[in-house]
Order: C-alpha cells, then structure tokens, then sequence
C-alpha cells in the first residue's frame, strides 16, 4: 500500500481511505482501535479483512460504511469526504451506494422475507409493485424463492444471511460492507454464503468482507490482515498468512 | 414504512389493543362531557327562552349555585302577599300565577331540575308555565270546569316526558311511545299516579322537545299542589307578565321595593344566573376534558417510548441501510396516528351508548359528528405532539448499534 495508490490503468476507487484513524478515549486512557492506514476499494475487489478480536476490523467497517466518525485523516465513498458531508447526507450515501451485511442478520421479525428487502427499496422511493418485483427477484437470485413470506424465526440462520444479503443488494450498491456474515453459522452454512458473495463478486459486485475465519477470508481477491489497529496486504494464497496473521 | 408499522401494531397485539382501548375511553369521555356540556348550554337557554318577559319572585335568602335558586323549591311566600304583588296594575293577571314548586325525584345531573318536578299553577294559566307548549297526548290544559262527576274524579295532572317516564313505574297503566333510544314507557293519558299521597289522573304529556324544565314538570292545579305539599297558606314564586313590555323594569323595582323579603328575578337576571351557572359547570367538564386529553396523550408517549426503547437495534439497523431521519420520525408518528385512528373508531361508538345509557330519550338529537370529530381532532393531534418526543428519540439512535453484535 503506498500513499497514493491509484495509478493510471486502474479503474477510480469507490471507496478511498487516507491515514485514517480512531481514537477512544476512556478517562484518561487513549485506545488506539485504528493506527492511521491508507488503501483504495476499486470496483470489482472482493476484499476481506481478518484479525482476531479488537484487532479494529469492524471499527474500519464502521468508517467504510459511514457509521462512524474518524478521529483522523478521511473516507471518500464515490469522491465525496465523510468529512464534508452531514448525519442525513452520510444515510443517503448508505443507502443509495453501500450495502450492509450484518452478523446478526439484523432482519426486522415482525416483517417477511420479502419485505425485509422491500423496506431498502421503499426507503430509497421505488413504487410499491416495482419494490415487489425487484425483492421476488432477489430473493430469487439468493435461492430463497420458496421463503418469500416466511418470518426471520421461521428461517434457519443460513437462509437468514441471505435475506441480509438480497436485502443488502436492493438498491444496487456500489460496494457490500459485510460484517463477519458467516460468525453466526455453522461452517457448512457459512461456505454456502462466501460462496454466494463470491458468486455475486464475480457477477461484479464489490465485496469488503470482515472476518476472523481465515479459510473464508482466503476466498476473497485481496486479503487485508489487521492486528492492533494495523493493516497489511498479504497474498491471500500465501501458505504463511495464517501463522503471521491471525496468531 | 406502512407496512412497517402496521407490522408493528399487529405484532405486539395485547399492546396495541390496550393503547387503543385506553385512548377510546378517553374519546368517548371527551365526547361525552362535550355534549353534555351542550346539551345542559342548550337547555338552560331554552328555559331562559321560555320565560323572556316573564318575573320570577321568589323568597329571599335561597341558595341556588350562583345566588338564585332555580327552580325555586325551598321558596315560601305567603298567599296574601303573593295575591298583594297579582294586584299591582301593571301585572297583566291573565299571563301571572302563583306557583309551587317541589322536587319528586333527584336531578337527573348537575344543574338539571329534579326529574319529576311538581308545578302547581292556577287553573286556567297553564300556559304561563307552558308558554305555548302542546301536547304529544292528551291536552296540555286542565278542564276549565268543575260539576258533580268532577267531584268523584282524581285531579289533572300534565306531564313532561320525562316526568311521564318517571311515573310510569306506578301509574295505573302506561303507554309505549317511540323514541330515538327506542320505545319508552310513559304513564297513560287517563291512569292515575300518587303524588305525595294525593292521586291524579294524567290528563296529558307534553311534547318532548322542550327544555328540561318542562320534560319534567308533573303540572297539576295549584290548590292540589297545595293540598299535597301541605301548604295551603303559602306558595314557592310567582311567573309575572307585565302588560306592557316597558313594564318589566319599573314593576320589578315596585315588588322589591315594597315586599323587601321578596326577589324579583327578570329574564335578563336569569339568563345571567344561567351564564354563571354555566361558567362554574363548564370549567369542571373542561378539566376532565382536559384530563383526558392530557391521559390519551400521555399514553401515546409512554406507548412510544416504550417502543423505541424496545427496538433502538431496529432503528439502527434502519439508520445503518440508509433510512433517512425523516423515515424514522414517520414511522413512530404513523404507529401513534394508527393508535389515534383505531382509538377513536373504538371511542366514538362507545360515547354514543354511554349518552344513550346516561341522558336516556334525552340524547335524543344530541348526537353530532362536529363533537365526534372534534374529538377525534383534537386528542389525535396531541397524542401526535407528544409522539413527537419519542420520535426524536428514534432518530438520533446511532446506526452503529446495528453492528453490534452481544
């Protein structure tokens, strides 16, 4: 990673992060979770970004996907700074150009299947048979054809993911910002869904995915590992990356 | 957003229901106190109506809410001097009496007259009470005679409606008339009822759409009242007509100036006397009005709050996909506008029954769209206000909760 690492053949980051850092203080405490680091999400990257715990990946996805506020350097989602923008401009963003995948689902349960997805899409104004079809479709595309009206409680935790997932896909997002998807599936299910974000990468959809399972991490095109609020890029088929990484 | 909402509702039913329940009792009572306060405001001005032109005296010393008493029951005034007062030249005796009155039966509510209110009046000047009133059966007037067959027979006596149903627990036979509440029982034209022990026999009922004072009235010959009150030498007032309209003035000052035990109460005094009587009401039926405002309002909030409470991981998800402020704020200001609508859908029927159930064929016409949507109206927009408080609260939950993961 340099300082500057677009190039001339490269297509324009979607989302480009420069010395970004993150600070909490605790009384008089100071907890670096994000020592300043610097990369760029082109689009097509199928990123993953592993680290054992408290080792700051979920506070850069926080700041990737604009939840949370940088105590240093910047974000720019589609060249336009999170330091620039507002609460309601920053939800805008979210919702028009980034997809959250979250761990625990985070489905509504009084809501369907169907309309899980369709509350994205309502949310960002499409009309009401449109939302419809597009949900069906979706859902349809997750292999979830058979569960449109089923509740979250009536699914397994697999099946969830995925209505997290078409959910996430609604308003055709520049990049999907997927918090440990597989942490709450057992490791069949969780195979099944990097597959399914594997599928839709290869489709071109942009991925960043954060994980402390390295085997799913491994399955991404780029492989960030991050221990102490640090980031380095390694080879993702690098046989060495799980003893330097994760240990 | 809608259907989130709606979603909502539906999802925590025993909730839901509860809140709409509480916020329809509180339409209902709002509505209710309403017409009641209008009802009572209508009928004070028509018995303020009935007797435009007309004195009122009665004793001194009487104790009514706001100084008169009305009817004036615990009034006593010697019959010499009732007769002295019928003398003067200005009084037109055709349209003056002297009266009893005396209460058969409790108010019905506050600032009513009793429900069967007996009025003795001269034979002959009924209308000085009736002013014109008819009658739905019988005749609204006592025979003008007296011969032998007379003599066996019980006294006249007209009653209002409201009287008639009164009585109609001990009258000889009774008859079914139809009503807006359904048909009622009434004392039959020609049965006898007992009045404090004395028997009459109904000669008539007068029609209902008068004011409270008539619907209630057991009008029977004075000397009988007398008789059954046990007062021969004395009545409770006197209704006086001047003969001319410039009369009114000078003559009340005559009868007070001269007869210093005696009130004289013009029409203009009394409907003052009903102003202030009204004023005193009004403002205890506006504290419940508004404390039923402030309950279904309160409820909405606490509802709410509870609710955003509850589910702070959902509206951070919300916020987390992008949900704009606005969003949020709709979607707690539409479950509290469900809660208003479903609450008063539930109240506005209830307050119908409990007016039925309550006023009796009284709610007759009582019934008035512009009272129910008012308060539909008014207690949906303060609910809606105080919704505003957790609605605030739902959108400055943080989307970073979404991503928390316990």
């Amino acid at each position: 990673m340099s300082d500057d690492p677009t190039s001339a053949d490269e297509p324009p980051a979607l989302i480009s992060v420069r010395n970004l850092e993150r600070i909490y203080r605790l009384g008089e405490q100071t907890i670096h979770a994000l020592r300043p680091l610097t990369l760029d999400i082109r689009s097509g990257d199928f990123i993953a970004i592993a680290g054992p715990s408290g080792s700051g990946k979920s506070t850069l996805l926080q700041l990737l996907g604009l939840v949370d506020s940088p105590s240093g350097g910047d974000v720019q989602v589609r060249g336009r700074s999170a330091r620039d923008i507002g609460r309601e401009q920053r939800a805008a963003l979210r919702l028009h150009t980034l997809g959250f995948v979250f761990q625990a689902f985070n489905l509504l349960q009084m809501l369907t299947a169907r309309q899980n997805v369709e509350i994205a899409l309502a949310l960002a104004g499409i009309p009401r048979r449109r939302r419809r079809q597009r949900a069906e479709r979706l859902l349809t595309s997750v292999g979830l054809a058979a569960r449109l009206h089923h509740r979250p409680l009536q699914l397994s935790g697999g099946e969830r993911q995925r209505v997290a997932i078409a959910r996430a896909l609604a308003n055709d997002p520049d990049v999907i910002l997927a918090d440990e998807p597989t942490g709450n599936l057992d490791l069949q299910t969780g195979r099944e869904i990097v597959s399914l974000l594997e599928d839709l990468n290869r489709a071109g959809q942009t991925i960043v995915m954060v994980t402390h399972n390295l085997e799913m991490a491994r399955r991404a095109s780029r492989l960030f590992l991050m221990r102490d609020g640090e980031i380095r890029e390694v080879d993702p088929s690098d046989a060495d990356v799980q003893t330097s990484g994760l240990r | 957003m809608l259907t989130l909402a709606l979603q909502q509702l539906l999802t925590k039913k025993l909730r839901s229901v509860l809140t709409v329940l509480g916020f329809g009792v509180c339409v209902n009572l709002y509505i209710v106190v309403t017409t009641v306060m209008r009802f009572i405001t209508d009928d004070l001005d028509l018995q303020v109506q009935r007797f435009t032109g007309v004195l009122f005296v009665q004793s001194r010393g009487l104790t009514g809410l706001s100084g008169i008493e009305w009817p004036p029951i615990s009034s006593t005034i010697a019959i010499e001097e009732a007769d002295t007062v019928l003398r003067y030249p200005a009084v037109d005796l055709s349209r003056s009496s002297k009266v009893s009155f005396a209460a058969l039966a409790p108010p019905p509510y506050p600032t009513a007259p009793p429900e069967a209110l007996l009025v003795g009046i001269e034979a002959g000047k009924e209308d000085v009470f009736l002013n014109g009133a008819s009658a739905i059966a019988g005749q609204p007037h006592f025979p003008t005679h007296s011969n032998g067959t007379d003599a066996v027979s019980a006294p006249p006596a007209i009653l209002g409606v409201l009287a008639a149903r009164h009585f109609a627990r001990i009258a000889t036979s009774t008859m079914e008339v139809p009503s807006p509440v359904g048909p009622i029982a009434l004392a039959a034209i020609g049965s006898r009822i007992s009045v404090r022990g004395g028997e009459f026999e109904v000669l008539g009922i007068i029609e209902p759409e008068t004011n409270q004072l008539l619907r209630s009235a057991v009008l029977v010959p004075l000397e009988e009242a007398q008789c059954v009150l046990q007062t021969p030498q004395s009545v409770t007032a006197m209704l006086i007509s001047p003969k001319r309209a410039s009369d009114i003035d000078p003559l009340q000052q005559t009868i007070e100036a001269e007869h210093a035990e005696l009130m004289v109460i013009s029409d203009r005094q009394l409907a003052e006397n009903a102003r202030q009587l009204l004023d005193r009401v009004n403002q205890l039926f506006d504290v419940v009005r508004w404390t039923s405002v402030s309950v279904a309002a309160l409820l909405i909030a606490i509802v709410m709050f509870v609710s955003v409470l509850e589910r702070t991981r959902e509206l951070g998800t919300l916020r987390a996909i992008g949900a704009p402020r606005r969003s949020l704020l709709s979607l707690i200001l539409t479950e509290s506008a469900g809660f208003a609508a479903a609450g008063s859908i539930v109240g506005v029927p209830m307050s119908r029954i409990v007016i039925r159930q309550a006023l009796g064929p009284d709610a007759a016409g009582l019934r008035s769209r512009q009272i129910e949507w008012g308060a539909a109206g008014i207690l949906s927009l303060c609910s809606m206000l105080a919704a505003l408080m957790p609605a605030w609260r739902a959108v400055q939950v943080d989307p970073i909760i979404a991503l928390r993961y316990e």
